[in-house]
């Protein structure tokens, strides 16, 4: 049973658009939606969230029709933008009297403990908040009603090392229960690569590939060479590829045959960024 | 919704100290008067204008947060968070001619001013600019944003006004005619401004269903 599903969606703008997206996020999962600034991210959570609406196409949450169940379904969804949404003057204590008669199922001490968890000031008002806490505090609250599924667009960005594993860890935390799904838009690959079950990878509003994150990392590789090794290379077997001072890299979708067809060639594991880059940057032989 | 609400009230909070400033204000023609002179209008009229204002920051407040954003993020459907901010508006309108009200009959216990059949007039006049007011920054952020609304709200509000000062400096006003027309405004422009509240909200639902944030 899958949390979400994309079908065919698309959505334009006058300068940008959405085009036939799919893609799905089993229960029990991590999707992680990567891809450049302006690849369709943010438009695909707000569709999702149904902040804009899709020209055709439909998006299914816990199998239900995402916009007539849209109450029903957002009871059920915790939401983390990449800015925190209070207002400065609020304390805690005041975010919490707020959601608490917005979300039925709220609960109290669920919020408290992660305030003292997470090693928020009760006393202070939000405007004396770092980033760091105030995304702390966004997903202390967007946790706090119980949701069977976590959105998160761009929640890690601009966050030190130290409060990113923090915020990775509760995640992974969250994930335990198997009714429990988390969408998460970043371009900050390596948190990904750390969390995510699966990966969604968007380029210019279409999705370039939709996978099992450990497949891929596993199938994926790059292969490193000289111009006259290059050449040798079969156009079929790479992905994109991109010349450098240092000589050529390709990417290759099945790394274990490319290993057995080019001994020779240097074959080094690719990394999601790896993939992004290639894919955005580099050329089709 | 009572979340909705109490976002507003929590959000807003520190604006109440405003309140103690403008009574402060409002007393300063009073000590000057010392004569029992001083309009009991005055301070209602003052009240009102910044509880029809608190609508407009309300809003200003929701824009700087991103709240306009997430807002829709929450189990509420547009009608419903079109619906608070009426509500908001209209409990500060009301808390705006409250305090107006009990300010002028302090005054007036104080023989600093007089609550007469003039005032209740005022008063009247003051309760239906304010539901027209509402009625038109409303729809007009949620189509145009509060920088934008805000702008047209003063030309809205100053093209008549200066059009009536300008005429009436020309003399081309009859004081007594619009002095005559006085009572019979003040039982229509409630129920025009009761009107205009429905039609506004219509307005601001159809045009908020539609809008994409």
């Amino acid at each position: 049973m899958d949390s979400i599903i994309f079908k065919n969606i698309s959505k334009e703008y006058g300068d940008f658009a959405l085009r036939d997206v799919s893609f799905s996020v089993p229960r029990g999962s991590i999707m992680g939606l990567i891809g450049e600034n302006g690849a369709g991210k943010t438009t695909a959570i707000r569709l999702l969230l149904n902040m804009i609406r899709a020209d055709s196409g439909t998006i299914e949450v816990f199998g239900l029709d995402h916009a007539e169940n849209e109450r029903e379904i957002k009871e059920q969804i915790g939401v983390v933008m990449e800015e925190d949404c209070f207002y400065e003057s609020l304390k805690c204590k005041d975010v919490a009297a707020i959601l608490r008669h917005i979300f039925k199922t709220w609960d109290d001490a669920l919020f408290r403990s992660f305030v003292k968890n997470f090693g928020l000031p009760e006393n202070k008002r939000l405007k004396e908040f770092s980033r760091g806490m105030k995304m702390k505090l966004s997903i202390a609250a967007a946790l706090s009603h119980r949701p069977r599924l976590l959105v998160l667009d761009e929640a890690t960005s601009g966050l030190d090392p130290i409060v990113r594993s923090e915020i990775l860890d509760v995640f992974l935390d969250f994930i335990q229960d198997e009714e429990h799904s988390i969408l998460i838009s970043s371009h900050i690959t390596s948190d990904l690569e750390k969390v995510a079950d699966y990966i969604t990878f968007l380029h210019g509003g279409r999705v370039v590939l939709s996978e099992n994150k450990d497949k891929m990392l596993y199938e994926y590789g790059i292969l490193k060479c000289g111009a006259g090794d290059f050449a040798k290379i079969d156009a079929a077997d790479i992905v994109r590829y991109r010349k450098s001072a240092f000589g050529y890299e390709a990417l290759t979708a099945d790394k274990n045959a490319a290993a057995r067809k080019y001994p020779d060639i240097t074959l080094d594991s690719a990394g999601l960024e790896d993939v992004m880059l290639l894919m955005i940057k580099g050329e089709t032989k | 919704m009572r979340g909705l609400l109490l976002k507003e009230f929590l959000g807003i909070r520190s604006f109440f100290k405003m309140y103690a400033f403008i009574i402060a204000i409002c007393i300063i023609p009073v000590a000057v008067a010392q004569d029992g002179t001083f309009s009991a209008g005055f301070a209602v009229g003052i009240c009102t204008f910044v509880g029809i204002m608190m609508c407009f920051i309300s809003f200003n407040y929701d824009t700087g947060s991103k709240w306009d954003k997430f807002v829709l993020t929450l189990p509420f459907t547009r009608e419903q968070i079109v619906r608070s901010k009426y509500l908001f508006s209209l409990i500060m309108v009301g808390v705006g001619m409250g305090l107006g009200l009990a300010l002028s009959a302090v005054l007036a216990a104080a023989g600093q001013t007089e609550l007469d059949a003039g005032m209740l007039l005022t008063a009247g006049f003051l309760a239906a600019c304010a539901l027209l007011s509402v009625s038109l920054i409303i729809p007009l952020v949620f189509r145009f944003g509060v920088e934008k609304s805000r702008i047209i709200v003063i030309v809205i509000f100053l093209v008549p006004f200066m059009t009536f000062i300008a005429l009436a400096g020309n003399g081309a006003v009859d004081g007594a005619a619009v002095e005559g027309a006085l009572p019979a405004l003040a039982r229509v422009l409630p129920v025009c401004g009761a009107a205009a509240l429905v039609v506004s909200y219509l307005i601001s639902v159809h045009i908020y269903r539609k809008k994409e944030v």
